[in-house]
Protein backbone atom coordinates (compact mmCIF):
# COMPACT_ATOMS: atom_id res chain seq x y z
CA UNK A 1 0.00 0.00 0.00
CA UNK A 2 1.59 3.28 -1.08
CA UNK A 3 1.89 6.60 0.78
CA UNK A 4 -1.09 8.21 -1.00
CA UNK A 5 -3.42 5.28 -0.27
CA UNK A 6 -2.43 5.19 3.38
CA UNK A 7 -2.67 8.93 3.98
CA UNK A 8 -5.37 10.15 1.59
CA UNK A 9 -7.53 11.53 4.39
CA UNK A 10 -4.79 13.63 5.96
CA UNK A 11 -3.56 14.90 2.60
CA UNK A 12 -7.12 15.74 1.48
CA UNK A 13 -7.80 17.88 4.56
CA UNK A 14 -4.39 19.57 4.45
CA UNK A 15 -5.15 20.49 0.81
CA UNK A 16 -8.71 21.69 1.57
CA UNK A 17 -7.55 23.66 4.61
CA UNK A 18 -4.68 25.41 2.82
CA UNK A 19 -6.91 26.01 -0.21
CA UNK A 20 -9.38 27.76 2.11
CA UNK A 21 -6.68 29.84 3.81
CA UNK A 22 -5.01 31.03 0.59
CA UNK A 23 -8.28 31.21 -1.39
CA UNK A 24 -9.97 33.40 1.22
CA UNK A 25 -6.90 35.61 1.61
CA UNK A 26 -5.90 36.08 -2.03
CA UNK A 27 -8.93 35.34 -4.22
CA UNK A 28 -12.15 35.97 -2.27
CA UNK A 29 -12.83 39.71 -2.00
CA UNK A 30 -14.07 41.60 1.03
CA UNK A 31 -15.49 45.13 0.72
CA UNK A 32 -12.18 46.52 2.00
CA UNK A 33 -10.34 44.68 -0.83
CA UNK A 34 -12.60 46.56 -3.25
CA UNK A 35 -11.94 49.90 -1.51
CA UNK A 36 -15.22 50.19 0.43
CA UNK A 37 -14.97 51.44 4.01
CA UNK A 38 -17.32 52.99 6.56
CA UNK A 39 -16.60 56.62 7.29
CA UNK A 40 -16.60 58.04 10.79
CA UNK A 41 -15.41 61.60 10.46
CA UNK A 42 -12.03 61.36 8.76
CA UNK A 43 -11.53 57.74 9.79
CA UNK A 44 -12.02 54.78 7.47
CA UNK A 45 -13.37 51.76 9.34
CA UNK A 46 -13.42 48.18 7.99
CA UNK A 47 -16.86 46.71 7.35
CA UNK A 48 -17.98 43.50 9.09
CA UNK A 49 -16.92 41.27 6.19
CA UNK A 50 -13.23 41.79 7.03
CA UNK A 51 -13.84 39.81 10.23
CA UNK A 52 -15.86 37.21 8.30
CA UNK A 53 -12.79 36.60 6.13
CA UNK A 54 -10.53 36.23 9.17
CA UNK A 55 -12.99 33.75 10.72
CA UNK A 56 -13.04 31.63 7.55
CA UNK A 57 -9.23 31.74 7.29
CA UNK A 58 -8.98 30.59 10.92
CA UNK A 59 -11.29 27.63 10.35
CA UNK A 60 -9.38 26.77 7.14
CA UNK A 61 -6.17 26.65 9.17
CA UNK A 62 -7.87 24.37 11.69
CA UNK A 63 -8.94 21.98 8.87
CA UNK A 64 -5.34 21.85 7.60
CA UNK A 65 -4.17 21.12 11.16
CA UNK A 66 -6.72 18.27 11.45
CA UNK A 67 -5.27 16.85 8.22
CA UNK A 68 -1.82 16.98 9.76
CA UNK A 69 -3.16 15.25 12.89
CA UNK A 70 -4.59 12.48 10.66
CA UNK A 71 -1.10 11.87 9.26
CA UNK A 72 0.44 11.68 12.73
CA UNK A 73 -2.32 9.81 14.60
CA UNK A 74 -3.86 7.66 11.88
CA UNK A 75 -5.89 5.59 14.36
CA UNK A 76 -8.00 8.71 15.12
CA UNK A 77 -9.16 9.10 11.50
CA UNK A 78 -12.86 8.69 12.17
CA UNK A 79 -13.07 11.23 15.01
CA UNK A 80 -10.93 13.75 13.14
CA UNK A 81 -13.07 13.30 10.01
CA UNK A 82 -16.18 14.08 12.03
CA UNK A 83 -14.46 17.15 13.50
CA UNK A 84 -13.47 18.28 9.97
CA UNK A 85 -17.11 17.93 8.87
CA UNK A 86 -18.04 20.15 11.84
CA UNK A 87 -15.42 22.69 10.74
CA UNK A 88 -17.01 22.66 7.27
CA UNK A 89 -20.41 23.41 8.84
CA UNK A 90 -18.76 26.24 10.80
CA UNK A 91 -17.33 27.66 7.56
CA UNK A 92 -20.91 27.79 6.22
CA UNK A 93 -22.35 29.32 9.39
CA UNK A 94 -19.73 32.08 9.70
CA UNK A 95 -20.77 34.23 6.69
CA UNK A 96 -24.47 33.42 7.20
CA UNK A 97 -25.02 33.92 10.94
CA UNK A 98 -21.93 34.03 13.16
CA UNK A 99 -19.99 36.89 11.54
CA UNK A 100 -22.37 37.91 8.72
CA UNK A 101 -21.14 39.70 5.61
CA UNK A 102 -22.50 43.13 4.63
CA UNK A 103 -26.24 43.66 4.29
CA UNK A 104 -26.61 44.75 0.62
CA UNK A 105 -26.62 41.75 -1.74
CA UNK A 106 -24.47 43.52 -4.37
CA UNK A 107 -21.59 44.44 -2.03
CA UNK A 108 -18.24 42.87 -3.10
CA UNK A 109 -18.15 40.51 -0.09
CA UNK A 110 -21.55 39.06 -1.01
CA UNK A 111 -20.44 38.48 -4.59
CA UNK A 112 -17.15 36.80 -3.70
CA UNK A 113 -16.30 35.96 -0.07
CA UNK A 114 -19.74 34.70 0.96
CA UNK A 115 -20.43 32.29 -1.96
CA UNK A 116 -16.79 31.17 -1.93
CA UNK A 117 -16.91 30.39 1.80
CA UNK A 118 -20.20 28.52 1.43
CA UNK A 119 -18.77 26.43 -1.42
CA UNK A 120 -15.52 25.66 0.45
CA UNK A 121 -17.48 24.91 3.64
CA UNK A 122 -19.77 22.56 1.69
CA UNK A 123 -16.76 20.75 0.20
CA UNK A 124 -15.09 20.34 3.61
CA UNK A 125 -18.39 19.15 5.16
CA UNK A 126 -18.99 16.55 2.42
CA UNK A 127 -15.31 15.48 2.46
CA UNK A 128 -15.50 15.05 6.26
CA UNK A 129 -18.61 12.89 6.03
CA UNK A 130 -17.20 10.75 3.19
CA UNK A 131 -13.91 10.42 5.05
CA UNK A 132 -15.76 8.79 7.97
CA UNK A 133 -16.56 5.81 5.74
CA UNK A 134 -14.05 2.95 5.66
CA UNK A 135 -13.11 2.03 2.10
CA UNK A 136 -11.96 -1.58 1.86
CA UNK A 137 -9.65 -1.12 -1.13
CA UNK A 138 -8.10 2.16 0.03
CA UNK A 139 -7.91 1.56 3.77
CA UNK A 140 -7.20 -2.18 3.77
CA UNK A 141 -7.23 -3.88 7.13
CA UNK A 142 -5.48 -0.99 8.90
CA UNK A 143 -8.41 1.36 9.34
CA UNK A 144 -11.11 0.07 11.66
CA UNK B 1 -36.83 -15.02 -18.29
CA UNK B 2 -40.14 -13.06 -18.32
CA UNK B 3 -39.66 -9.51 -19.58
CA UNK B 4 -41.40 -7.81 -16.62
CA UNK B 5 -38.96 -9.37 -14.15
CA UNK B 6 -35.97 -9.19 -16.48
CA UNK B 7 -35.76 -5.40 -16.77
CA UNK B 8 -35.55 -4.59 -13.02
CA UNK B 9 -33.05 -7.47 -12.75
CA UNK B 10 -30.91 -5.92 -15.47
CA UNK B 11 -31.08 -2.50 -13.73
CA UNK B 12 -29.89 -4.13 -10.51
CA UNK B 13 -27.10 -5.86 -12.40
CA UNK B 14 -26.14 -2.51 -13.97
CA UNK B 15 -26.00 -0.80 -10.55
CA UNK B 16 -23.95 -3.64 -9.01
CA UNK B 17 -21.53 -3.63 -11.95
CA UNK B 18 -20.78 0.06 -11.36
CA UNK B 19 -19.75 -0.75 -7.79
CA UNK B 20 -17.22 -3.36 -8.98
CA UNK B 21 -14.65 -0.68 -9.71
CA UNK B 22 -15.77 2.40 -7.74
CA UNK B 23 -12.68 4.47 -8.61
CA UNK B 24 -13.25 4.11 -12.35
CA UNK B 25 -16.99 4.74 -12.00
CA UNK B 26 -16.41 7.87 -9.87
CA UNK B 27 -13.96 9.32 -12.44
CA UNK B 28 -16.52 8.95 -15.24
CA UNK B 29 -19.35 10.20 -13.01
CA UNK B 30 -17.35 13.34 -12.17
CA UNK B 31 -16.84 14.02 -15.89
CA UNK B 32 -20.57 13.66 -16.61
CA UNK B 33 -21.32 15.80 -13.55
CA UNK B 34 -19.11 18.59 -14.91
CA UNK B 35 -20.71 18.56 -18.38
CA UNK B 36 -24.28 18.27 -17.06
CA UNK B 37 -23.70 20.92 -14.38
CA UNK B 38 -22.26 23.44 -16.85
CA UNK B 39 -24.99 22.72 -19.41
CA UNK B 40 -27.72 23.08 -16.78
CA UNK B 41 -26.24 26.35 -15.48
CA UNK B 42 -25.97 27.67 -19.07
CA UNK B 43 -29.62 26.77 -19.77
CA UNK B 44 -30.73 28.27 -16.46
CA UNK B 45 -28.90 31.54 -17.20
CA UNK B 46 -30.49 31.80 -20.67
CA UNK B 47 -34.00 31.13 -19.34
CA UNK B 48 -33.55 33.46 -16.36
CA UNK B 49 -32.11 36.35 -18.38
CA UNK B 50 -34.97 36.18 -20.93
CA UNK B 51 -37.55 36.01 -18.12
CA UNK B 52 -35.98 39.05 -16.40
CA UNK B 53 -35.89 41.12 -19.60
CA UNK B 54 -39.56 40.35 -20.34
CA UNK B 55 -40.65 41.17 -16.77
CA UNK B 56 -38.43 44.27 -16.51
CA UNK B 57 -39.48 45.81 -19.81
CA UNK B 58 -43.14 45.19 -19.00
CA UNK B 59 -42.59 46.96 -15.66
CA UNK B 60 -40.69 49.87 -17.26
CA UNK B 61 -43.87 50.66 -19.18
CA UNK B 62 -42.23 53.07 -21.66
CA UNK B 63 -41.46 52.53 -25.34
CA UNK B 64 -38.54 54.99 -25.47
CA UNK B 65 -36.20 56.79 -23.09
CA UNK B 66 -34.68 60.13 -24.07
CA UNK B 67 -31.37 60.72 -22.26
CA UNK B 68 -28.46 63.17 -22.65
CA UNK B 69 -26.10 62.34 -25.52
CA UNK B 70 -23.31 60.03 -24.33
CA UNK B 71 -25.42 58.52 -21.51
CA UNK B 72 -26.77 55.48 -23.35
CA UNK B 73 -24.33 52.96 -21.83
CA UNK B 74 -24.83 54.33 -18.31
CA UNK B 75 -28.63 54.16 -18.81
CA UNK B 76 -28.35 50.55 -19.97
CA UNK B 77 -26.29 49.63 -16.89
CA UNK B 78 -28.70 51.49 -14.59
CA UNK B 79 -31.77 49.81 -16.11
CA UNK B 80 -30.27 46.34 -16.18
CA UNK B 81 -28.18 46.28 -12.98
CA UNK B 82 -29.38 49.27 -10.91
CA UNK B 83 -25.86 50.76 -10.98
CA UNK B 84 -26.40 54.35 -9.73
CA UNK B 85 -26.05 57.07 -12.37
CA UNK B 86 -26.54 60.84 -12.39
CA UNK B 87 -26.70 62.89 -15.59
CA UNK B 88 -28.84 65.87 -16.45
CA UNK B 89 -30.26 67.73 -19.46
CA UNK B 90 -32.48 70.77 -19.94
CA UNK B 91 -36.07 70.07 -18.82
CA UNK B 92 -37.45 72.18 -21.71
CA UNK B 93 -36.78 69.18 -23.98
CA UNK B 94 -39.93 67.59 -22.48
CA UNK B 95 -42.21 69.92 -24.47
CA UNK B 96 -40.32 69.23 -27.70
CA UNK B 97 -40.55 65.47 -27.22
CA UNK B 98 -44.28 65.60 -26.34
CA UNK B 99 -44.96 67.60 -29.55
CA UNK B 100 -43.59 64.92 -31.87
CA UNK B 101 -46.39 63.13 -33.75
CA UNK B 102 -47.03 59.59 -32.49
CA UNK B 103 -46.02 60.38 -28.89
CA UNK B 104 -48.88 59.46 -26.53
CA UNK B 105 -47.24 60.46 -23.23
CA UNK B 106 -43.92 61.89 -22.02
CA UNK B 107 -42.77 62.18 -18.43
CA UNK B 108 -39.46 63.36 -16.92
CA UNK B 109 -37.41 61.51 -14.29
CA UNK B 110 -34.48 62.74 -12.16
CA UNK B 111 -31.71 60.30 -11.21
CA UNK B 112 -29.71 60.75 -8.03
CA UNK B 113 -26.76 58.69 -6.83
CA UNK B 114 -26.76 58.38 -3.03
CA UNK B 115 -23.67 58.88 -0.89
CA UNK B 116 -21.97 55.84 0.65
CA UNK B 117 -23.80 55.06 3.85
CA UNK B 118 -22.03 55.73 7.12
CA UNK B 119 -23.96 52.81 8.60
CA UNK B 120 -22.65 49.32 7.86
CA UNK B 121 -23.00 48.23 5.08
CA UNK B 122 -25.47 49.46 2.51
CA UNK B 123 -23.29 50.99 -0.24
CA UNK B 124 -24.65 53.38 -2.87
CA UNK B 125 -28.15 53.35 -4.32
CA UNK B 126 -30.00 54.96 -7.19
CA UNK B 127 -32.92 57.28 -6.44
CA UNK B 128 -35.43 57.99 -9.20
CA UNK B 129 -37.62 61.09 -8.87
CA UNK B 130 -40.80 60.96 -10.99
CA UNK B 131 -43.29 63.69 -11.88
CA UNK B 132 -46.68 62.67 -10.37
CA UNK B 133 -48.57 64.92 -12.86
CA UNK B 134 -47.33 63.37 -16.10
CA UNK B 135 -46.02 60.01 -14.89
CA UNK B 136 -47.35 56.87 -16.58
CA UNK B 137 -44.71 54.32 -15.54
CA UNK B 138 -44.47 54.46 -11.69
CA UNK B 139 -48.11 55.28 -10.87
CA UNK B 140 -49.50 51.96 -12.22
CA UNK B 141 -47.26 50.06 -9.73
CA UNK B 142 -48.25 52.49 -6.96
CA UNK B 143 -51.90 51.67 -7.59
CA UNK B 144 -50.97 47.98 -7.46
CA UNK B 145 -48.80 47.99 -4.30
CA UNK B 146 -50.17 51.02 -2.37
CA UNK B 147 -53.41 52.19 -3.99
CA UNK B 148 -52.70 55.84 -3.09
CA UNK B 149 -50.21 58.62 -3.87
CA UNK B 150 -46.96 58.90 -1.88
CA UNK B 151 -46.72 61.39 1.00
CA UNK B 152 -43.82 63.90 0.75
CA UNK B 153 -41.63 61.84 3.11
CA UNK B 154 -42.49 58.44 1.61
CA UNK B 155 -40.56 56.30 -0.85
CA UNK B 156 -41.29 53.11 -2.75
CA UNK B 157 -38.39 50.64 -2.96
CA UNK B 158 -37.25 47.93 -5.36
CA UNK B 159 -37.40 44.33 -4.20
CA UNK B 160 -33.71 44.05 -3.19
CA UNK B 161 -33.51 47.28 -1.19
CA UNK B 162 -33.16 46.50 2.52
CA UNK B 163 -35.76 47.50 5.11
CA UNK B 164 -39.41 46.80 5.96
CA UNK B 165 -42.47 48.91 5.22
CA UNK B 166 -42.45 51.90 7.61
CA UNK B 167 -38.67 51.69 8.18
CA UNK B 168 -36.77 55.00 7.98
CA UNK B 169 -34.13 55.71 5.30
CA UNK B 170 -31.91 58.76 5.18
CA UNK B 171 -30.65 60.31 1.94
CA UNK B 172 -28.54 63.50 1.88
CA UNK B 173 -29.61 64.19 5.46
CA UNK B 174 -33.37 63.99 4.72
CA UNK B 175 -35.46 61.28 6.43
CA UNK B 176 -37.89 59.15 4.44
CA UNK B 177 -40.13 56.16 5.25
CA UNK B 178 -40.59 53.05 3.12
CA UNK B 179 -44.23 53.03 1.95
CA UNK B 180 -44.15 49.87 -0.17
CA UNK B 181 -41.93 47.34 -1.88
CA UNK B 182 -42.17 46.26 -5.52
CA UNK B 183 -42.25 42.68 -6.82
CA UNK B 184 -38.92 41.37 -8.15
CA UNK B 185 -38.06 41.99 -11.81
CA UNK B 186 -34.47 40.75 -11.92
CA UNK B 187 -33.49 44.10 -13.46
CA UNK B 188 -32.04 47.31 -12.02
CA UNK B 189 -35.42 48.44 -10.68
CA UNK B 190 -34.94 45.92 -7.86
CA UNK B 191 -32.08 48.07 -6.51
CA UNK B 192 -33.81 51.44 -7.04
CA UNK B 193 -35.70 53.83 -4.73
CA UNK B 194 -38.60 55.81 -6.25
CA UNK B 195 -39.92 59.12 -4.87
CA UNK B 196 -41.78 62.17 -6.25
CA UNK B 197 -39.58 64.75 -8.03
CA UNK B 198 -40.73 67.42 -5.55
CA UNK B 199 -39.15 65.38 -2.75
CA UNK B 200 -35.89 65.24 -4.75
CA UNK B 201 -35.81 69.04 -5.13
CA UNK B 202 -36.56 69.48 -1.43
CA UNK B 203 -33.83 66.97 -0.52
CA UNK B 204 -31.33 68.83 -2.77
CA UNK B 205 -32.21 72.14 -1.09
CA UNK B 206 -31.84 70.69 2.43
CA UNK B 207 -28.63 68.80 1.57
CA UNK B 208 -26.65 72.07 1.70
CA UNK B 209 -27.09 72.17 5.49
CA UNK B 210 -27.91 68.52 6.37
CA UNK B 211 -25.66 66.34 4.20
CA UNK B 212 -21.90 65.63 4.30
CA UNK B 213 -21.87 66.54 0.61
CA UNK B 214 -24.55 68.73 -1.04
CA UNK B 215 -26.70 67.28 -3.82
CA UNK B 216 -26.24 69.50 -6.87
CA UNK B 217 -28.91 69.26 -9.58
CA UNK B 218 -28.97 72.16 -12.07
CA UNK B 219 -32.26 74.13 -11.90
CA UNK B 220 -34.96 72.92 -14.28
CA UNK B 221 -32.90 69.95 -15.42
CA UNK B 222 -34.03 66.31 -15.71
CA UNK B 223 -32.16 63.04 -16.27
CA UNK B 224 -34.44 61.21 -18.69
CA UNK B 225 -37.78 61.53 -20.43
CA UNK B 226 -39.86 58.37 -20.60
CA UNK B 227 -41.98 58.21 -23.73
CA UNK B 228 -45.13 56.20 -24.45
CA UNK B 229 -46.15 55.81 -28.10
CA UNK B 230 -49.53 55.40 -29.77
CA UNK B 231 -48.05 52.55 -31.79
CA UNK B 232 -45.06 50.82 -30.12
CA UNK B 233 -44.08 49.35 -33.51
CA UNK B 234 -43.08 52.86 -34.58
CA UNK B 235 -40.43 53.10 -31.82
CA UNK B 236 -37.31 52.95 -34.08
CA UNK B 237 -38.75 55.56 -36.48
CA UNK B 238 -39.82 58.00 -33.73
CA UNK B 239 -36.45 57.49 -31.98
CA UNK B 240 -34.71 58.64 -35.19
CA UNK B 241 -37.03 61.66 -35.42
CA UNK B 242 -36.30 62.70 -31.82
CA UNK B 243 -32.54 62.39 -32.33
CA UNK B 244 -32.63 64.41 -35.55
CA UNK B 245 -34.98 67.17 -34.28
CA UNK B 246 -33.57 67.69 -30.77
CA UNK B 247 -29.87 68.28 -30.35
CA UNK B 248 -27.82 66.83 -27.47
CA UNK B 249 -30.02 63.80 -26.79
CA UNK B 250 -29.91 60.05 -27.46
CA UNK B 251 -32.87 57.69 -27.47
CA UNK B 252 -32.89 54.23 -25.90
CA UNK B 253 -35.55 51.81 -27.22
CA UNK B 254 -36.82 48.64 -25.54
CA UNK B 255 -35.37 46.73 -28.51
CA UNK B 256 -31.91 48.20 -27.84
CA UNK B 257 -32.07 47.11 -24.21
CA UNK B 258 -33.04 43.56 -25.26
CA UNK B 259 -30.27 43.54 -27.88
CA UNK B 260 -27.71 44.84 -25.36
CA UNK B 261 -28.64 42.10 -22.88
CA UNK B 262 -28.51 39.53 -25.68
CA UNK B 263 -24.97 40.69 -26.63
CA UNK B 264 -23.83 40.45 -22.99
CA UNK B 265 -25.35 36.95 -22.76
CA UNK B 266 -23.46 35.95 -25.92
CA UNK B 267 -20.29 37.19 -24.21
CA UNK B 268 -20.90 34.82 -21.27
CA UNK B 269 -21.84 31.90 -23.53
CA UNK B 270 -18.62 32.41 -25.50
CA UNK B 271 -16.82 31.28 -22.33
CA UNK B 272 -19.27 28.54 -21.36
CA UNK B 273 -19.74 26.76 -24.70
CA UNK B 274 -16.08 25.77 -25.31
CA UNK B 275 -15.96 24.40 -21.73
CA UNK B 276 -19.11 22.33 -22.31
CA UNK B 277 -17.96 21.06 -25.74
CA UNK B 278 -14.39 20.33 -24.57
CA UNK B 279 -15.43 18.40 -21.45
CA UNK B 280 -18.20 16.64 -23.40
CA UNK B 281 -15.65 15.29 -25.91
CA UNK B 282 -13.37 14.09 -23.11
CA UNK B 283 -16.30 12.41 -21.33
CA UNK B 284 -17.49 10.72 -24.53
CA UNK B 285 -14.01 9.31 -25.13
CA UNK B 286 -13.88 8.19 -21.46
CA UNK B 287 -17.25 6.45 -21.86
CA UNK B 288 -16.16 4.60 -25.01
CA UNK B 289 -12.87 3.49 -23.39
CA UNK B 290 -14.60 2.53 -20.14
CA UNK B 291 -17.28 0.45 -21.82
CA UNK B 292 -14.81 -1.14 -24.21
CA UNK B 293 -12.86 -2.23 -21.11
CA UNK B 294 -16.04 -3.35 -19.34
CA UNK B 295 -17.14 -5.28 -22.44
CA UNK B 296 -13.77 -7.00 -22.59
CA UNK B 297 -13.87 -7.88 -18.86
CA UNK B 298 -17.41 -9.18 -19.17
CA UNK B 299 -17.10 -11.22 -22.34
CA UNK B 300 -17.19 -14.39 -20.25
CA UNK B 301 -20.20 -13.19 -18.22
CA UNK B 302 -22.12 -12.12 -21.34
CA UNK B 303 -21.25 -15.44 -23.01
CA UNK B 304 -22.65 -17.29 -19.97
CA UNK B 305 -25.80 -15.15 -20.05
CA UNK B 306 -26.23 -15.99 -23.74
CA UNK B 307 -25.58 -19.68 -23.09
CA UNK B 308 -28.24 -19.61 -20.34
CA UNK B 309 -30.79 -18.35 -22.83
CA UNK B 310 -30.48 -14.57 -22.75
CA UNK B 311 -31.18 -13.05 -26.15
CA UNK B 312 -28.73 -10.76 -28.00
CA UNK B 313 -31.13 -7.89 -27.21
CA UNK B 314 -31.00 -8.64 -23.47
CA UNK B 315 -27.22 -8.88 -23.53
CA UNK B 316 -26.95 -5.50 -25.29
CA UNK B 317 -29.59 -4.04 -22.95
CA UNK B 318 -27.52 -5.04 -19.89
CA UNK B 319 -24.55 -2.96 -21.05
CA UNK B 320 -26.59 -0.06 -22.39
CA UNK B 321 -28.60 0.15 -19.17
CA UNK B 322 -25.37 0.29 -17.19
CA UNK B 323 -24.14 3.16 -19.39
CA UNK B 324 -27.50 4.97 -19.25
CA UNK B 325 -27.64 4.47 -15.48
CA UNK B 326 -24.17 5.95 -15.08
CA UNK B 327 -24.96 8.84 -17.46
CA UNK B 328 -28.29 9.56 -15.75
CA UNK B 329 -26.76 9.42 -12.28
CA UNK B 330 -23.93 11.77 -13.30
CA UNK B 331 -26.51 14.02 -15.02
CA UNK B 332 -28.68 14.19 -11.91
CA UNK B 333 -25.67 14.99 -9.71
CA UNK B 334 -24.61 17.60 -12.28
CA UNK B 335 -28.02 19.28 -12.28
CA UNK B 336 -28.04 19.47 -8.47
CA UNK B 337 -24.41 20.68 -8.30
CA UNK B 338 -24.94 23.15 -11.18
CA UNK B 339 -28.03 24.58 -9.47
CA UNK B 340 -26.24 24.90 -6.11
CA UNK B 341 -23.00 26.43 -7.44
CA UNK B 342 -24.86 28.75 -9.82
CA UNK B 343 -27.12 29.82 -6.93
CA UNK B 344 -24.02 30.73 -4.88
CA UNK B 345 -22.30 32.75 -7.63
CA UNK B 346 -25.42 34.03 -9.45
CA UNK B 347 -25.07 37.65 -8.40
CA UNK B 348 -21.32 37.73 -9.12
CA UNK B 349 -21.86 36.30 -12.64
CA UNK B 350 -24.73 38.68 -13.39
CA UNK B 351 -22.82 41.72 -12.15
CA UNK B 352 -19.66 40.73 -14.09
CA UNK B 353 -21.56 40.36 -17.37
CA UNK B 354 -24.18 43.12 -16.73
CA UNK B 355 -27.01 40.64 -17.04
CA UNK B 356 -30.45 40.77 -15.39
CA UNK B 357 -31.76 37.51 -13.93
CA UNK B 358 -35.07 36.25 -12.57
CA UNK B 359 -35.50 32.53 -11.78
CA UNK B 360 -37.80 30.88 -14.31
CA UNK B 361 -40.94 29.16 -12.99
CA UNK B 362 -40.78 25.66 -11.46
CA UNK B 363 -42.15 23.92 -14.57
CA UNK B 364 -39.42 25.38 -16.80
CA UNK B 365 -36.75 24.64 -14.20
CA UNK B 366 -37.83 20.99 -13.76
CA UNK B 367 -38.17 20.52 -17.55
CA UNK B 368 -34.61 21.82 -18.02
CA UNK B 369 -33.29 19.47 -15.31
CA UNK B 370 -35.14 16.45 -16.75
CA UNK B 371 -33.87 17.27 -20.26
CA UNK B 372 -30.24 17.45 -19.05
CA UNK B 373 -30.54 14.14 -17.12
CA UNK B 374 -32.23 12.44 -20.12
CA UNK B 375 -29.54 13.72 -22.51
CA UNK B 376 -26.78 12.53 -20.16
CA UNK B 377 -28.37 9.06 -19.95
CA UNK B 378 -28.87 8.94 -23.73
CA UNK B 379 -25.31 10.14 -24.36
CA UNK B 380 -23.95 7.42 -22.06
CA UNK B 381 -25.98 4.71 -23.81
CA UNK B 382 -24.90 5.93 -27.26
CA UNK B 383 -21.22 5.98 -26.25
CA UNK B 384 -21.51 2.38 -25.02
CA UNK B 385 -23.47 1.18 -28.06
CA UNK B 386 -20.49 0.23 -30.22
CA UNK B 387 -18.58 -1.84 -27.60
CA UNK B 388 -21.87 -3.54 -26.66
CA UNK B 389 -22.66 -4.34 -30.28
CA UNK B 390 -19.19 -5.83 -30.86
CA UNK B 391 -19.51 -8.01 -27.77
CA UNK B 392 -22.84 -9.49 -28.82
CA UNK B 393 -21.43 -10.53 -32.18
CA UNK B 394 -19.21 -13.03 -30.36
CA UNK B 395 -20.35 -16.61 -30.30
CA UNK B 396 -21.28 -17.60 -26.66
CA UNK B 397 -18.77 -20.47 -26.72
CA UNK B 398 -15.93 -18.17 -27.86
CA UNK B 399 -16.99 -15.46 -25.41
CA UNK B 400 -16.81 -17.89 -22.45
CA UNK B 401 -13.38 -19.14 -23.47
CA UNK B 402 -12.06 -15.80 -24.72
CA UNK B 403 -9.90 -15.07 -21.62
Amino acid sequence: MNFLSRNWRGLLFIFLGLFTVFGAHYFLDTCADAGHFMHMGDKEIHMGCTWTERGVIGVGGLVAFMGLAMLIARESWRGLSLAAAGAGALMILIPLYLIPTCAMPNMPCNLSLKPGSLLLGGLVLVAGLISMIRFRKLDGAEAR
Amino acid sequence: MPHSKGVPGLWRLAALNLLRNPGRSIAVLLGVLLVAGTAFAGGLITLGVNHAVETGLARLGADLMVVPKGSVDATHTALVMGEPVAFYMDGAILGQVAAIPGVRAASPQIYVETLSSSACCTGRMMLVGYDPESDFTVKPWLRYVLNRALDPDEIIVGNHVLGLTGDPMKFYGTDFRIAARLDPTGMGMDETVFLPATAVWEMAKNSVTLAEEPLAIPDGHVSAILVGLNDPAQAPEIARQIESQISGVSVVTAGQITQGVSDDLDGLMTYLLPIIVGVLLVVLVLFVILFAAIAHERSREIGLLRALGATVRQAIAALLMEAAFMGGLGGLAGVLAGYAVYGLFKTAIMVSYTLPFLYPNATQLISLGVAVVALAALGGALAAAYPAWRLTRLDPHHAIHAR
